[in-house]
């Protein structure tokens, strides 16, 4: 009998053990941050070029979550079981989900750093920055014979074949609207009916993509020529040797940022790592490691001309592209992309 | 009070299950673990479709029903997931067929590891592998202008064909272990029995086997198309903008914060699924759940 | 009508690699015989049953039914009926159903179908069973309802595979004379295979023992019992002694009987054995005998001359009968008694028995 109810203590034991998580690694540092990001080579070059120099100086243990998932956020709102304090994202949507009161503002007592304005919100604080830009095979084109802009681009005399583009409204209706031949300094508000009047003209000729990395494969197994695709994700697929290049002509920049989830358990502590992580130095750190742009104008002094070439962010590449609205996103995603899929599915 | 000597031959397991209360407890934790999970979801979910901040509405629903992109996509949905049950059952029940009946072992072994070995590959490697296959440079293409069977490339890859192809790859094995399960019940004498009577081997089958095996054939159905139904990643990474599925809306709405959509959709989606239950459950009676 | 037809089974062998299953069987079963195949699990006889029905084919040899070979024909063209060990009943199917499938695939016409299924059922005593599924049958509904299936379109052959294997003992004994009843009443030649030596002989006009893939003895149950034709029959038919002689001289008595003279392993004086001329075989010196139990008796003071000395070791008491056993110089012997000769007894050390010498079968056996 002793045995039975040795056995079922230990039993219990166990299942509460794993339960309440014990068995973790004891904490080194006071200070606590769940931190979540998209994964991948992105969060490496992140945790080592920022996350890691963080922890030493705040006196913080950094728990790194993967990937950040928009509906995960939401839900965890919603149920009042926030267990994460700050996440990576795109900036419109982080816009869009302060408007709905999902995030915490952003503490500009805390952080103070020199943010391009366009990617400094009530909700977000831009981070690094990436462009949908127009990419090619290298083995069809070279800098010379490929497409320049969106109008090359839209030629389907000139440039035969498939073109892959991002089955999503953002940066696809900014596309179509200069091809059309809007400046780009008057994009906004977009003119929707013009917009997909002109996707009109090329929708059979588009091969649609969903996950940041499939443009750049379409282009190097020759399934597309051409491609609207997200410069980081080129610029990493080059670098590995794939025949992929791209032009920052007509590039659409957009800013991931980050925000902080209504009632984060360590809110205070999130501040402290948006401020340190927008730092001129971190921005530039992390550049060093990816290919992606920076927010802060500080940072990009600290980067060498062949870097910032290459990341788009020399005053001449500066001038030929420009940043998305994401006020504008904020507001109209919901209908737009509703708008959007009805047209997809005609 | 007890032998000892039995007591520690049987193990812990045995000493375990002994423990007075621990059967209603391993019942109890697993039920309530269920009720949590589903049921409560469920009715969160069932609430959000026809509740919002203003109260009730049917304006979800309306506009899933009324909007011809909610109609397309339903429509696109519920016609993959017909194909794909029909093309899982074509491919499948041969397999099943052989596995369960054929003389020599070795096939057996090997139509079961072929169907099921890739059930333990993950299914994003799978689908990757089905892009490389599929791709317009890609093996299929390259083989096919080799053997002259075609000049140009065939465009498979980003169309519905390569949706169809990966979901049936992807599903295969729930057919086939839903067949295979109920043939190797079907008695190998009936078919013996029937052959003595005087049967030919098309007929014996026909009134024999098939029959006989049709339970398997529905149960396996019944998953397959419930399945099928919510897949959303194979439609978005293999298909064209065409083949968008209701679970990729839900997943879109609900990144939007548009939850009340994405209720209603998956109130859409489950009342879709309980009513084929519903009927599949009429048309084979009891023998699929009691068995 | 008498349905029976002749079956000749001839030379029937069948190989797996170097392993004979099957070793050059013959049998021949007359129009409306009950045969039965008696052997152990691994004696071929379930191989051979499949070998006639088709299931399995043969390496050599014949099979003919009404003079016809039949085996080249594929199962589904013999048109023979088969009784499985499991009734093998269409699940999917009522019994009616069941019983009509042989017939709808003969394209009998469905008026016709129906009479002839009523009749069958009434036949094997399921009148009213006709709109139930097997399931919802007893065992022994369902073993009757797999006859009628296997009987209905007049098979000229019926085989059974351990018809009565899956049947618990009071139904066996009811069923054995149904089945015998039915199949006589049609005349139907029939094979049944089975391992229970009660049911064989219950049953059978003929019984075929069969060992390693070869027949053993193929004779009248009578004849088996009193004249097995090789040890292994003599061992398998149960309690018996078999009896080493040797030192042989025979003597014929008259047209049909040789008389055989030759020191037994019973005792040391000779001893005389009487067996039918055909059995013997005059140039062996050395041979073995069956003794049944019942047969050895307590000696009288007019005894004949094959007289013995026992010693009893131990003995177990069957109502009117004694179970014995004891030894006659070395070797151990079963013996029956009557229970007043064994009250008798007084000195159990050295008892006197006695046969007579026509009581034995000859066996020429090692």
């Amino acid at each position: 009998m002793k045995k039975k109810i040795l056995i079922m203590i230990t039993t219990v034991a166990m299942v509460l053990a794993a339960a309440t998580g014990c068995g973790s690694n004891e904490a080194s540092h006071t200070n606590k941050l769940v931190f979540v990001d998209w994964g991948g080579t992105n969060t490496d070059a992140r945790v080592s070029a920022n996350v890691e120099p963080f922890e030493d100086e705040f006196d913080c243990d950094v728990t790194v979550v993967t990937p950040s998932d928009y509906s995960k956020l939401i839900a965890m709102v919603e149920n009042g079981t926030t267990e994460w304090d700050v996440m990576n994202c795109d900036a419109y949507w982080g816009a869009f989900a302060g408007a709905n009161n999902y995030l915490e503002p952003i503490d500009y007592n805390v952080v103070t750093e020199k943010i391009d304005p366009a990617a400094q919100l009530e909700y977000v604080m831009g981070a690094e920055v990436y462009a949908s830009v127009l990419a090619y095979n290298t083995d069809k084109y070279n800098a010379d014979t490929a497409p320049k802009n969106w109008a090359d681009f839209w030629d389907t005399t000139k440039y035969p074949g498939k073109r892959a583009m991002w089955q999503y409204p953002v940066t696809v209706l900014e596309a179509a609207l200069i091809a059309d031949g809007v400046p780009m300094n008057q994009l906004y508000p977009l003119d929707l009916d013009r917009a997909f009047a002109k996707l009109d003209e090329i929708k059979d000729d588009i091969v649609w993509w969903t996950e940041g990395a499939q443009p750049s494969q379409m282009l190097s197994t020759g399934e597309t020529d051409l491609a609207l695709a997200w410069s980081g994700r080129v610029l990493t697929a080059k670098e590995e040797g794939s025949p992929v290049d791209l032009t920052y002509n007509n590039g659409l920049r957009i800013a991931a940022g980050w925000v902080v989830p209504k009632n984060a358990p360590n809110k205070d502590m999130a501040m402290k790592f948006i401020e340190y992580i927008s730092r001129a130095e971190s921005q530039a750190a992390f550049s060093e490691k990816i290919p992606y742009g920076s927010t802060n104008a500080d940072a990009t002094d600290l980067m060498s001309e062949e870097l910032k070439q290459k990341i788009g962010q020399t005053d001449e590449q500066m001038a030929e592209q420009i940043y998305i609205d994401n006020e504008y996103w904020a507001e109209h995603l919901t209908e737009v992309e509703e708008r959007f899929n009805a047209w997809l599915v005609q | 009070m007890e032998n000892k000597f039995i007591g520690r031959k049987k193990g812990i397991a045995y000493t375990i299950s002994n423990i007075r209360g621990i059967k209603w407890l391993l019942l109890i934790i697993p039920l309530l673990f269920i009720f949590l999970t589903m049921v409560i979801s469920l009715v969160n979910i069932f609430e959000r479709s026809f509740i919002d901040n203003n109260g009730f509405t049917l304006e979800y629903f309306i506009k899933v029903l009324t909007e011809p992109l909610y109609q397309k996509v339903l429509f696109t949905t519920l016609k993959t997931g017909v194909i794909v049950t029909v093309c899982t059952v074509i491919i499948s029940y041969p397999m099943a067929f052989l596995s369960v009946r054929s003389k020599n072992s070795i096939v057996r072994r090997f139509v079961s590891g072929g169907v099921l070995v890739p059930y333990w590959v993950s299914m994003l490697v799978r689908i990757f592998a089905w892009q490389i296959i599929l791709a317009k440079n890609g093996i299929l293409n390259q083989v096919l202008i080799k053997l002259n069977v075609i000049d140009s490339p065939l465009e498979i890859l980003y169309t519905s064909i390569a949706v169809i192809i990966s979901l049936t790859h992807i599903l295969l094995p729930q057919m086939f272990l839903s067949m295979q399960s109920v043939m190797a019940e079907i008695e190998p004498n009936l078919t013996l029995a029937a052959e003595g009577m005087g049967a030919k081997p098309v007929k014996n089958f026909s009134t024999v086997f098939l029959p006989l095996s049709v339970p398997g054939i529905i149960s396996g159905c019944m998953m397959v198309f419930v399945l099928a139904l919510g897949f959303y990643i194979a439609p978005a990474l293999l298909g064209g903008s065409n083949d968008m599925m209701v679970s990729n809306l839900i997943q879109q709405n609900m990144q939007n914060m548009n939850w009340n959509i994405a209720a209603a959709l998956s109130v859409e989606l489950f009342v879709i699924v309980m009513v084929f239950i519903a009927i599949a459950y009429k048309f084979v009676g009891n023998k699929l759940f009691t068995r | 009508m008498k349905i029976g037809q002749r079956l000749d089974i001839v030379n029937i062998s069948k190989y797996y690699g170097d392993f004979k299953v099957l070793d050059s069987i013959n049998l021949v079963c007359e129009p409306g015989e009950f045969v039965t195949i008696l052997g152990s699990s691994g004696s071929g006889k379930t191989t051979l049953l499949k070998v006639i029905a088709g299931f399995e084919s043969n390496s050599d040899g014949s099979i003919h039914i009404n003079n016809e070979s039949i085996a080249k024909r594929k199962a589904y063209e013999r048109n023979i009926g088969m009784l499985f060990q499991n009734y093998a009943l269409f699940p999917h199917m009522t019994v009616e159903e069941n019983v009509a499938y042989p017939l709808k695939l003969r394209k009998v016409p469905k008026k016709e179908i129906k009479e002839r299924v009523e009749n069958i059922l009434n036949v094997v005593k399921l009148n009213n069973m006709g709109k139930r599924y097997p399931k919802q049958l007893s065992g022994g509904q369902q073993q009757r309802v797999a006859l009628a299936r296997a009987i209905v379109y007049n098979p000229p052959l019926l085989l059974l595979d351990e018809p009565l294997g899956a049947l618990d003992m009071n139904l066996r004994h009811n069923m054995q004379f149904e089945i015998k009843r039915i199949t006589k009443e049609l005349g139907i030649t029939t094979i049944s295979v089975t391992h229970d030596q009660e049911e064989a002989f219950a049953m059978s006009d003929k019984i075929c023992i069969m060992s390693d893939g070869k027949v053993q003895q193929f004779a009248s149950p009578e004849e088996i019992y009193e004249r097995p034709s090789n040890r292994f029959v003599a061992e398998f038919m149960g309690t018996t002694n078999i009896i080493g002689i040797k030192d042989i001289t025979y003597i014929k008595k008259d047209n049909n009987h040789t008389l055989i003279k030759g020191i037994t392993e019973i005792s040391e004086a000779p001893m005389e054995l009487l067996a039918e001329t055909k059995y013997i075989k005059t140039d062996i010196k050395e041979a073995l005998f069956t003794l049944r139990p019942e047969s050895i008796r307590l000696a009288s003071e007019k005894s004949y001359n094959n007289e013995f000395t026992v010693k009893l070791e131990e003995s177990v008491y069957l109502g009117e009968r004694v179970k014995i056993k004891a030894t006659a110089l070395n070797k151990l012997l079963n013996i029956n008694l009557n229970v007043n000769e064994f009250r008798n007894l007084e000195n159990t050390d050295k008892v006197k028995l006695v046969f007579a010498p026509e009581d034995i079968a000859v066996i020429y056996d090692k």
